[in-house]
């Protein structure tokens, strides 16, 4: 009796994966037979971060930043830390490990290094930095002449190569997350015409459950953001020689968790609205804004103040920052511990209504 | 015949639309192999009502078995099981018919070769095109297809030839003939006359949200008691006035008197005509038809809704 239970059971799984499989393949060829929808967000999303990637190259610096290894009790040391924190666009990062000094001075995250023992002073510096390292310099020098009262030790000056953190490193990871807000919003419009359109009133006669079709659904959402982004990673290594620099599992975490969030929010907008008119302005009001207030392509702390804090109100903010932070500058995702319980928060929320509210047809 | 042949049960159904009803207690049993009719003006609630026994829509109250089982507890197990065409849909324009065909196969698990259904509801000429470019009745035609994809044992046909010419819609009789001759028990609504009186083993004629008759359309025809229709050609014209006061309309040298009693009334004229030394060329009397009856139905039951 038991076993006929278990051979029903997987006979009926069975059968609700191939009802899911049709769905997959239902939205896959709707998506690649919309060619207009594909380009606008493939291709043009794409070109643009080509465009952007060539012709801001280099002119991105933030903040400069200086790594310093070792030293500790030392007098020079602790003169310097005084003298730096004074300087309004220096950050001074510590190191105890010399590893990890080195590692993120080769991939560019430090502006320089300095290399501090009782005997010498070691600045690290890419040729292309001369200038920095000139600044720094001096105001080693200095601050040695402070400490020690007349004979500083010479400070050494190490010629190394670092990779060039440039503009493309820092939208790169923004524009992911940015696509994969697009592609998850406008699933949600290519639901809500399908809806309205009476095409899902058609699916619902079917012997098709609400889970398999959403299952369905979201799965091919999540193929197509995958395979975006597989597409956007290869030009982004091939034309600006970029790679992750961060853990890839965190990087997969971040971007498999932003495509669920939006492509939720998509069903979710998708049962919001009763026409089309109404999900594309909520579209537009949306996505425009994130372009420029999350800190895709311009710094959030560029920005005035009171933008700012609006950008923390849209989810972008949060994913791009997390994002970039982890696949640049290779920072844990357990630092964002506060971020990541409001995503499990909100995408929960988000998962919750949008199945709830999701309907076939206009109510009746 | 025990109760439990019944296809469809319907019984003491009622339905609101914000507060207004729309379905007021509707009753009807179906028989397994039936085709039925529902017939009835623009709002009557013919849709309303397909829709509710598909389980499409909520009931307020009553109840609807099909198949034996509660629509409300097993929609789904029922849903696997009937065919249904509905009156405003959209399939999904962007693809073929074919590819439409496959989503449907798919989502049924029918196993059978695609084309054999594509040749039988003749789609292979326009297998590969888009269905949003399909005409009004290839589109009907793919539904028609579509809604018989997992064989049903119930087909809801919900004004299946609508719009469509003259030929076209032959043609889906033809086919609906067909499916009725195979055994499908067949639902649909319709606003020919038609078509019911072709299809149709049973007409439901339906009156704002209520049920006014449901009989056969041959009981319908006889139990109404409508004039039957006197057609006399003569050789000279005639006028009204010479008729003597007959429910006629004189035009030219035809005659058309309604009668109720048409060996009363032909007595009648030919004596008129042999007075005025008319020579009679051709008598026809027509029955009522399903036209009539709804008509009559129609003014008999203004007082009742
Ligand atoms: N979703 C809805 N919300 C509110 N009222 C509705 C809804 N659908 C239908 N109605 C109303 O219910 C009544 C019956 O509509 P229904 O579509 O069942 O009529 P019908 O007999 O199928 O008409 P037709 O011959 O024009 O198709 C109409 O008055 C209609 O306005
Ligand atoms: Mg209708």
């Amino acid at each position: 009796m038991c076993t006929w239970k278990f051979i029903m059971q997987q006979l009926q799984f069975a059968n609700s994966m191939t009802k899911v499989f049709h769905i997959f393949k239902l939205f896959s060829k709707i998506f690649i037979k919309d060619r207009f929808n594909l380009f606008m967000i493939f291709f043009f999303n794409a070109f643009i971060m080509v465009i952007f990637g060539i012709s801001m190259e280099n002119r991105y610096e933030n903040d400069v930043n200086i790594g310093i290894y070792g030293g500790i009790n030392n007098k020079v040391y602790k003169q310097i830390v005084t003298d730096f924190e004074s300087q309004k666009n220096v950050k001074l990062k510590i190191y105890g490990d010399n590893e990890k000094f080195k590692n993120d001075l080769e991939n560019g995250n430090l502006t320089l290094g300095l290399s501090i023992s009782d005997k010498k002073l070691s600045l690290f510096a890419d040729n292309e930095r001369a200038l920095w390292s000139k600044f720094l310099q001096s105001t080693v020098e200095v601050a040695a002449l402070k400490a020690y009262g007349v004979s500083p030790p010479v400070v050494h000056i190490v010629s190394i190569e670092t990779r060039n953190k440039s503009y493309f490193d820092f939208f790169f990871p923004g524009i992911l997350i940015f696509s994969i807000m697009q592609v998850g919003l406008s699933g949600g419009i290519m639901l809500l015409v399908q809806r309205t359109k009476g095409s899902l009133k058609r699916l619902k006669i079917t012997p098709l459950r609400k889970w398999e079709f959403l299952l369905g659904y979201v799965s091919c959402y999540l193929c197509i953001m995958i395979i975006q982004v597989l597409g956007y990673y290869g030009i982004a290594n091939l034309i600006f020689e970029y790679s992750f620099y961060g853990s890839l599992t965190n990087v997969i975490t971040l971007l498999i968790g932003s495509s669920v969030l939006f492509i939720l929010l998509g069903i979710l907008l998708c049962n919001a609205c009763n026409t089309v008119e109404n999900g594309n302005n909520f579209n537009r009001f949306f996505v425009f804004p994130a372009s420029f207030i999350c800190g895709v392509f311009i710094p959030l702390s560029s920005l005035p103040e009171i933008v700012q804090k609006i950008a923390w109100f849209h989810p972008l903010t949060y994913l791009v920052e997390v994002t970039r932070k982890v696949a640049n500058y290779n920072e844990a995702l357990l630092n964002f511990q506060q971020y990541i319980l409001g995503y499990i928060i909100m995408t929960s929320i988000i998962a919750y209504f949008s199945i709830k509210t999701f309907k076939w047809k206009e109510n009746s | 015949m025990s109760a439990n042949s019944y296809i469809i049960e319907i019984v003491g159904l009622n339905k609101f639309y914000d507060g207004l009803p729309v379905l007021k207690n509707i009753n009807f049993k179906i028989k397994s192999g039936e085709t039925v009719g529902i017939l009835g003006a623009n709002g009557a609630g013919k849709s309303t009502l397909l829709e509710s026994i598909e389980g499409l829509r909520k009931i307020d109250n009553g109840n609807i078995k099909v198949l034996g089982l509660d629509i409300k507890k097993h929609q789904k197990k029922i849903q696997k099981n009937i065919g249904i065409q509905l009156q405003k849909t959209s399939l999904f324009e962007e693809l073929t018919v074919e590819d439409n065909v496959k989503i449907f196969y798919g989502l049924y698990g029918v196993k059978k070769n695609i084309i054999d259904i594509i040749n039988e509801f003749d789609l292979e000429k326009i297998k590969n095109s888009k269905v949003g470019r399909l005409s009004g009745g290839q589109f009907q035609r793919l539904n028609l297809c579509l809604s018989m994809i997992n064989n049903p044992k119930i087909l809801f046909l919900d004004e299946p030839t609508t719009g469509l010419d003259p030929k076209v819609r032959k043609e889906l009789w033809d086919k609906i003939r067909e499916l009725k001759n195979a055994g499908h028990t067949i639902l649909l609504t319709t606003h020919y006359m038609e078509e019911a009186e072709e299809l149709c083993d049973r007409i439901i004629f339906m009156r704002q949200g209520k049920i006014v008759a449901d009989d056969t359309p041959k009981n319908l025809t006889k139990t109404i008691n409508i004039p039957k229709e006197l057609v006399i050609e003569v050789d000279k014209p005639i006028t009204r006035e010479e008729m003597h006061g007959l429910d006629s309309i004189a035009n030219g040298t035809q005659i058309r008197i309604k009668s109720s009693n048409i060996m009363k009334d032909l007595m009648f004229v030919f004596e008129i005509f042999k007075n005025k030394d008319i020579q009679v060329i051709d008598v026809k009397i027509t029955d009522a038809n399903l036209e009539d009856v709804y008509m009559e139905i129609y003014n008999a039951t203004t007082s009742i809704c």
